[in-house]
């Protein structure tokens, strides 16, 4: 698990691969768990249809509670499993390199014949690696537990809308990473990025409702990720290739940055 | 000989802050080069330079002919580097992590680093962050001398490690001249660089005052003394002395300062009982001034 940067990078991450991996089968169980009940509650869609439509557009559309794509829709792609997916994203991505030059690891590491390219794109697969992981850990899960219970969902169009989610957290990875390059602080780059991913998030969620925000929408990452639900409509290729060219983009100008900035000791 | 390190005008800033300025450095293949100059006086920052962590703002630097910006890597793969403060991934082993940096090398050192371990008495076995200080500073002396490199730069490679440790230090550095490795390695402590360099280059506040053979800076070495003696000397015994400048002159004792060699002022000591002699070196800044005078900065 040593032989390159990019194992020992994924060696690093054994321990959140096993915590993250058993809590994402235990979220994907949950899920399927209360579905049934969710769905036999007639009363509970009543008060969701007296909700004002901004708490109703900010939490999911309840019209579709009912049906298993409506709910898991709702829950977890709406907001948990980004959640999750972009916590570690910018945990990772800011520390790549950040984190290693505050740490004052950095140096040892690049007195040995590594590029700094090579070194940013190694770590880049590795997390990106992980990340991916949990993406196939969690669409086994949901469709182990989904069938448990007999609840019928569309595999492909699951795999779909959390291969986008994979992506979403990429994009913000690579805004992290780019961060971190650039200007060589962790926290900067956390606040940076995390900042920027509360914004966008809530700019996406009320757009459908403030006619002021509506044009915006696009600038944010979230709407290209499940703008029209992917778990019913499947995958938009346009949007995931806006997403996967976002991250590109961030992780060139990371790459960039990072092969000429003076390291700090 | 062709050099192997040779930086000509070197200058790097931190902002307003002068880091270096005109450096001009040639190290010789198969020497050791000692960089000597105090705390904050630019070394460090010259070793960040020549391994390409720092863009110089001005100058030229080549490592065995290759322009320190442009090849960095190939230049790596013949370079053994020790930075001023070690940091090592806490969550490995010292096993794990030489295996991990010799894998980074094609695999190349480690049975040499298995060796290197057991003459430093270095742990391997326990995880990077249990270990003191002194062991972790010898788990980067090991990655740096493990594979063999036709260079080691070593800022300030005894640093917080006890005598024992220093003195094996000195010995792998003379095996390494002995195989005809070349070493450039920074301290602040003139007797090291007296010990175990052929040359050096002096610095100060960013600039090289001097370089030169060890021969000549020892001949010009000064020491403070002091002398107390169980009866009363002849003042005029230490008077024909060459280099030895009396400060206080007392019934039984003398104090001052010795440049060059001390066999003449031990064979006059010797005349009468001694009681007690202390030879101490002067701090870098007193040798500075000394040797080069308050402001110079032109050499």
């Amino acid at each position: 698990m040593l032989a390159n940067l990019f194992w020992k990078t994924v060696r690093d991450q054994r321990w959140a691969l096993l915590g993250w991996g058993i809590g994402l089968v235990l979220l994907a169980l949950y899920l399927a768990y209360i579905f049934p009940f969710v769905n036999r509650a007639a009363e509970m869609m009543k008060v969701l249809q007296t909700l004002p439509p901004a708490i109703k557009n900010l939490i999911g559309k309840s019209e579709f509670m009912a049906t298993p794509e409506g709910f898991f829709n709702l829950q977890p792609f709406s907001i948990l499993l980004p959640l999750l997916f972009i916590i570690f994203a910018i945990a990772r991505g800011s520390d790549a390199t950040a984190g290693e030059e505050e740490r004052g690891t950095l140096d040892l590491l690049l007195a040995n014949p590594l590029p700094r390219r090579r070194l940013v794109v190694e770590k880049s697969l590795a997390h990106g690696s992980v990340l991916f992981m949990f993406s196939v850990v969690f669409w086994l899960a949901m469709i182990g537990c989904t069938r448990l219970f007999g609840i019928t969902l569309h595999a492909g169009r699951l795999a779909a809308v959390i291969f986008s989610c994979w992506l979403l957290g990429m994009t913000f990875y690579a805004l992290a990473l780019a961060c971190g390059c650039w200007w060589g602080k962790k926290k900067f780059s956390i606040g940076v990025s995390g900042g920027l991913a509360m914004i966008t998030f809530l700019i996406n969620a009320y757009a459908p409702m403030v006619e002021s925000l509506r044009p915006w929408r696009v600038l944010s990452p979230f709407y290209f990720y499940n703008g029209y639900n992917v778990l019913g409509n499947g995958l938009i290729p346009s949007h995931a290739l806006l997403l996967a060219g976002l991250a590109a983009f961030f992780f060139c100008a990371a790459v960039f940055a990072f092969d000429r900035r003076d390291l700090s000791s | 000989m062709a050099g192997v390190i040779r930086t000509e005008r070197l200058s790097k800033t931190y902002g307003r802050h002068l880091g270096i300025a005109d450096v001009d450095i040639e190290v010789r293949a198969g020497e050791v080069f000692g960089y000597l100059g105090p705390n904050g006086a630019g070394k460090t920052t010259t070793i960040r330079v020549l391994m390409g962590f720092l863009r110089a703002d001005s100058g030229k630097g080549e490592v065995f002919g290759l322009d320190i910006r442009k090849h960095s890597v190939a230049l790596h793969r013949k370079v053994g580097f020790l930075p001023g403060e070690v940091h090592l991934y806490e969550n490995l082993s010292g096993r794990d992590y030489l295996r991990f940096f010799a894998n980074l090398r094609g695999g190349s050192g480690w049975p040499e680093a298995e060796e290197l371990a057991s003459r430093l008495d270095c742990p391997l076995s326990r995880p990077l962050h249990s270990l003191s200080l002194g062991n972790k500073r010898k788990i980067g002396l090991i990655q740096a001398f493990m594979h063999k490199p036709e260079l080691l730069i070593l800022d300030e490679p005894t640093s917080g490690l006890d005598p024992i440790v220093r003195h094996e230090i000195f010995r792998m550095i003379e095996e390494a001249r002995a195989r005809r490795q070349t070493v450039f390695f920074s301290s602040h402590n003139l007797p090291e660089v007296e010990r175990a360099c052929d040359r050096v280059a002096i610095i100060r506040q960013g600039r090289i005052v001097a370089t030169e053979k060890i021969e000549d800076l020892k001949a010009r070495s000064v020491r403070n003394l002091e002398i107390h003696f169980n009866e009363d000397i002849d003042p005029q015994a230490f008077v024909s002395i060459t280099g030895l400048e009396v400060l206080v002159q007392g019934k039984r004792s003398l104090q001052g300062r010795m440049r060059g060699e001390m066999d003449a002022l031990l064979k006059a000591a010797a005349r009468f009982k001694v009681n007690d002699f202390s030879s101490q070196e002067p701090d870098l800044e007193e040798i500075f001034l000394a040797y080069y005078g308050k402001d110079d900065h032109a050499r």
